[in-house]
Order: structure tokens, then C-alpha cells, then sequence
């Protein structure tokens, strides 16, 4: 047992000496990593996430992963309605250069390297809502229709 | 007491598992953003930050300080109470639409999901210099940056001075026993009967709150009560928010039931004959429903952070920083801003300030062009609803929030897909700031 433990230990000084040009690299590029500024477009992007979900993982339509052309080109079209919904106005609020971040946002996060903070890969239904402790009889369903074809309601 | 235990026990078993065992139903959607793994990484940036209250506001600080700051960022959430419960919905427990219970959320999937550490208890004093919170069990947090969420407290009128008068006559403008005590007086009404509630004068807790209070208490009234009115006395000189909507509510929708004073300042209260003393003279009813004017929650005044008329934090809307206490935060409905106070808006004020945190502990400045948005969908009648929208922006010249021309607006006209919309809306907002 003692040996054992002895030869764990070993073993752990040969993985930090094997990891330590890495370490030191790190700890001099540590200023610059730390001031690295956030991911483009999250902020702004976390507008969305009250309504479509954090990360845009879903709620009303799941926005994570979506192509960043289509997020634009959807949401520069809800501006120019003239009855407009709720999401149609909400549209107006950005500029072209700031819809363009929010989708750049949502389709980094299709594969989930660029921000390392979600898979990006699941698929979000709320129609289970049921809540027994409760005489709500209104439940989430799970909404696969764009807001194009809510309009046509 | 126990009953509370139970539904909170019953409520973290329901988050921490994922399981859809009871209660509020956006916790189906715990699963599903478990599911969804939003999780912290190291980002090399280090701190500590302590929020003290875990609303709307205050449990989405923590939880995207987290998952934007990472897991350096050593996150301790002070709260005094064992869950919350939301005001958003509230109405409906009136008309027996919705439970009490199915408002209600603890912090644990916070914790369990993002690392943040939960401290249950109240706040003695604020120390701004030596940068530390005494809590009321004498024992200290130490901080590097400080988030103030404490919500909204309310003013004492003339005659609502004890515990007694208060349960005679409750606001319930903060979702809990009153809600129920609220509910129960609704429900003794006698057909004919008369509810009378008054709203404050701005800025108060959700705008169209109370407007949207009235419809679904004329509409229950109107199903179970017959002949029962419902007398609205407006401190304001007109509807505050949704003036299309809530116009054609009370001339159309509800004509008949709800009759609507504006201008009206409230002098006194007669817990006992249910008696108000106004500006337009006497007003009695069988149930009195007076919302007092509001003011941040004590924590703010107690540690000398009410700059703005004595009751509301000034902020730089860049970062959420106090103008008065470098390094203290104040977000929501406690500090004063162009904004209005409402949760979904309070939920985006606290990734602005999470962010600039984050940014700041890293060495950077604040996002110099944050964007927020307010939005809320409130029902008019048991199965319809309306929705109010809008962006605001933040303008350089004023310093301030400002709505982006053209991004505000409101429903056309109530539906029921507004109302099924709610309940969508409702589920992931919650979820967005509490799991």
C-alpha cells in the first residue's frame, strides 16, 4: 500500500513536471487571457434568452446553432410588418450590425467550441408542463412554429 | 410552517433531480436546460462577488456570473428566505387559475448547476471601504465586487401602522401570504359586493400590474359574483402602461364592472370599517386592496444607498455600479433608472451587470453599448391576454437607457394565443433566471 501510494505520488510528479512548460506558458499569457474580451455578440444575444432560453437552448424556437443568415435575415424581415406581434417589434430595437452579432452568437454555438458553455445539441420541449400542484391547466407546448407563421394565425 | 418546508423540500427535490414531480411548471424545464448543459468553465478571470437577494434580479446575476465569469469567480448568493415566490402570475392565484404554490422556486439548482453558494440569511450592514457584508449571525463576506438586489419595500400609510390593519387591508404587491389572504377576501364577496384597490404613483413594481389585477378580478367577479364592481383609484393621471389596451378593457371588455379614477392621492385607511379617506372623498368596500407607494427594500436605505429621492440607488446603467459606493452594484427594481420595474427587464439589467463584472475583474471596461429589454404578456380575462414590449438602448449623451424609436409597442387587441404565449413566456423566463 505504502509503495503504491509512494508510486501514485511519483507519478503525479512526473505530470506536473511533464505539464509544466504548459503551465508557464499559461501563467505568462495569464494577463493576456484574462483580459481577452468576451465572446462578440453574447451580451447583446442575451436579450434573446428570456423568451428562446439561456444559450438559446429553447422555449419559444431554439435559436442555438441556427445558421447566423437565417437569424438576420428572419429578424430584419419582422421589422418591416405593419401589424406588427411582439417579436416583430421587439426586431426593431437592433441595427443591422447587432442582428448580424446575434447570429453570428447563436450559430457559434452550434458545435459548442467557440464559448465552451453549451452542447448546442439538444433538443428543447416544454410541452411536459404539467404541474400537479397546481390547478394551472395552461401548459407550455413546445412551439415549432416560426413567428412568419404566426402572423398567419 | 411545515407546509412551507414540505412545498420548498418538494420543490428542490423537483429541480436538483429533474424529476416533474409537483408545482410551478417551468420546472419541467429544469430538465431540459440541465439537458442543455450550460455550464461554467475556467475563463482565468478570478473574484469574488456576493449578491445579497435572489429575485428576478439577484438569482440571474449569480447564475451568469458564473456561467460568463467561470469558476474562478467565487459566486455567494444572501438570501433570508427558504424559496421564492414569483409576482409574475400572481394575479391569476386570485381567480384560483394558479396555485401559490406553483410560484414558488428555490436556489439549489443554482448551486447545483453553476457552482453559486447559497448563504441563507439577512444582511446587519454594508462595509464599502473594507469591502465585506455583515450578515445579522455576525458572521462576514468578504467581496471584491457587490450585487444589491433587495427588490422593492413599500411606505406605511395612515392607518395601516400594525400587522393587524395590513392583513385587513393587504397590498399583496409581493407575492405570498397576502396573495392568499387577498384571494380568500376575494372569494367571501358577497354578490354586489365592492373591491377597491388603488395603485401608487410611479415608479412602481410592474406597470401594467395592477391594471391587469383588475381585469382578472372584474372578469372572476363578473363569472361568480354577479353585480360585484370593482373601483380602481389611479394616484396616476393616466394609465401608466398599455393605455390602448387597458382603455378598451375597462370601457368595453369589463364595462359595467370596473369603474376607473384617476388623479386620486389616498390619505388614510379605516382597517376596521374598510374605509379609505381620499382626495375624491370616502370610499368603502368589502375588500380594500391598497398598493402603497414603493421604495427600494431596506438594505438600500439602512447602508445610506437611497441617493434618488430618498428611496431608489442611483446607477451607472453601464455596469450597474453605484454613483455613491464604488465597487457596490445595485440592479432591479431597487435602483432608479429610465427602465421600468418588472422582472423579465430586472433579468436582462442583471447580464448587463454580470457581464460588466465579469469584464471588470478581468481588467476590462463595461460594454459601452448595452442593450435590455422589457417584456411581459398580462391577462385581460380567464383565457385571453395582451403583451407589452421594448428595447431600450443606451444613449452616451444622457447616460441613460432610452427606447430605441419604433421598438416599443403593445397588443393590438387581447387573444388567446396571447395567453398561451404567457404561460410559454412565463416558464422560460424563470427558468432563465433561476436554473
Amino acid at each position: 500500500v505504502i509503495s503504491r501510494t509512494f508510486d501514485s505520488i511519483n507519478d503525479m510528479e512526473i505530470d506536473m513536471k511533464r505539464n509544466l512548460w504548459p503551465l508557464a506558458l499559461l501563467l505568462v499569457a495569464g494577463s493576456a487571457a484574462v483580459q481577452a474580451a468576451p465572446p462578440a455578440g453574447r451580451l447583446l444575444a442575451s436579450n434573446c434568452f428570456q423568451c428562446h432560453g439561456t444559450n438559446g437552448s429553447g422555449g419559444f424556437e431554439r435559436l442555438a446553432g441556427m445558421s447566423a443568415g437565417e437569424i438576420v435575415s428572419e429578424l430584419r424581415e419582422m421589422r418591416t410588418q405593419s401589424a406588427p406581434d411582439i417579436m416583430e417589434v421587439h426586431a426593431r430595437g437592433y441595427s443591422d450590425a447587432q442582428l448580424q452579432a446575434i447570429g453570428n452568437y447563436f450559430a457559434s454555438l452550434r458545435s459548442g467550441t467557440s464559448t465552451g458553455t453549451t452542447t448546442g445539441t439538444t433538443t428543447v420541449s416544454t410541452s411536459t408542463g404539467s404541474s400537479t400542484g397546481s390547478n394551472n391547466t395552461v401548459t407550455s407546448g413546445s412551439d415549432s412554429r416560426t413567428h412568419r407563421e404566426r402572423d398567419d394565425d | 410552517m411545515m407546509t412551507k418546508r414540505r412545498d420548498f423540500l418538494k420543490f428542490a427535490g423537483t429541480a436538483g433531480l429533474g424529476l416533474a414531480v409537483s408545482g410551478a411548471s417551468w420546472l419541467s424545464m429544469a430538465g431540459n436546460a440541465l439537458a442543455a448543459s450550460a455550464v461554467p468553465t475556467n475563463t482565468g478571470i478570478r473574484g469574488r462577488v456576493v449578491v445579497i437577494g435572489g429575485g428576478m434580479a439577484g438569482a440571474t446575476a449569480a447564475k451568469y456570473l458564473r456561467l460568463w465569469g467561470g469558476t474562478g469567480v467565487d459566486v455567494t448568493l444572501v438570501e433570508r428566505d427558504a424559496y421564492y415566490t414569483s409576482n409574475i402570475m400572481s394575479n391569476l392565484v386570485l381567480t384560483g387559475q394558479r396555485t401559490l404554490q406553483s410560484l414558488q422556486i428555490g436556489w439549489s439548482t443554482l448551486a447545483a448547476n453553476y457552482g453559486v453558494r447559497l448563504v441563507r440569511g439577512e444582511v446587519a450592514a454594508i462595509d464599502p471601504v473594507g469591502r465585506s457584508v455583515a450578515l445579522t449571525d455576525g458572521s462576514r463576506l468578504a467581496y471584491d465586487r457587490l450585487v444589491v438586489a433587495p427588490g422593492v419595500d413599500f411606505d406605511i400609510l395612515p392607518g395601516l401602522e400594525t400587522a393587524a390593519a395590513q392583513a385587513r387591508v393587504p397590498h399583496a404587491w409581493k407575492a405570498g401570504p397576502q396573495t392568499t389572504q387577498l384571494r380568500n377576501m376575494i372569494t367571501a364577496m358577497p354578490n354586489g359586493g365592492v373591491f377597491v384597490m388603488t395603485i401608487p404613483a410611479k415608479p412602481y413594481r410592474c406597470p401594467p400590474g395592477p391594471y391587469e389585477r383588475a381585469c382578472v378580478v372584474a372578469d372572476w367577479l363578473k363569472k361568480n359574483r354577479p353585480g360585484a364592481k370593482v373601483i380602481v383609484l389611479d394616484a396616476n393621471p393616466d394609465i401608466t402602461a398599455e393605455v390602448h389596451t387597458f382603455t378598451e378593457a375597462f370601457n368595453v371588455t369589463h364595462a359595467g364592472v370596473v369603474d376607473y379614477y384617476t388623479g386620486v392621492s389616498i390619505n388614510a385607511v379605516d382597517a376596521g370599517t374598510l374605509t379609505l379617506t381620499t382626495s375624491i372623498g370616502n370610499v368603502q368596500g368589502n375588500v380594500l386592496n391598497v398598493i402603497p407607494p414603493h421604495r427600494a427594500g431596506k438594505v438600500i436605505a439602512a447602508n445610506g444607498l437611497a441617493d434618488v429621492s430618498g428611496r431608489w440607488t442611483g446607477v451607472n446603467v453601464l455596469s450597474y455600479e453605484t454613483l455613491a459606493a464604488p465597487g457596490v452594484h445595485v440592479i432591479g427594481d431597487a435602483s432608479a433608472t429610465t427602465q421600468p420595474k418588472a422582472g423579465h427587464i430586472a433579468n436582462q439589467e442583471a447580464k448587463v451587470c454580470a457581464d460588466a463584472i465579469v469584464r471588470l475583474l478581468g481588467g476590462l471596461q463595461p460594454d459601452p453599448s448595452p442593450v435590455t429589454n422589457s417584456a411581459c404578456y398580462s391577462p385581460i380575462t380567464a383565457d385571453t391576454a395582451s403583451w407589452l414590449t421594448a428595447v431600450f438602448a443606451y444613449d452616451p449623451v444622457t447616460r441613460t437607457m432610452q427606447v430605441v424609436p419604433g421598438a416599443s409597442g403593445e397588443a393590438n387587441r387581447p387573444s388567446k394565443d396571447n395567453y398561451e404565449q404567457m404561460s410559454k413566456w412565463f416558464t422560460t423566463l424563470m427558468a432563465d433566471s433561476f436554473v
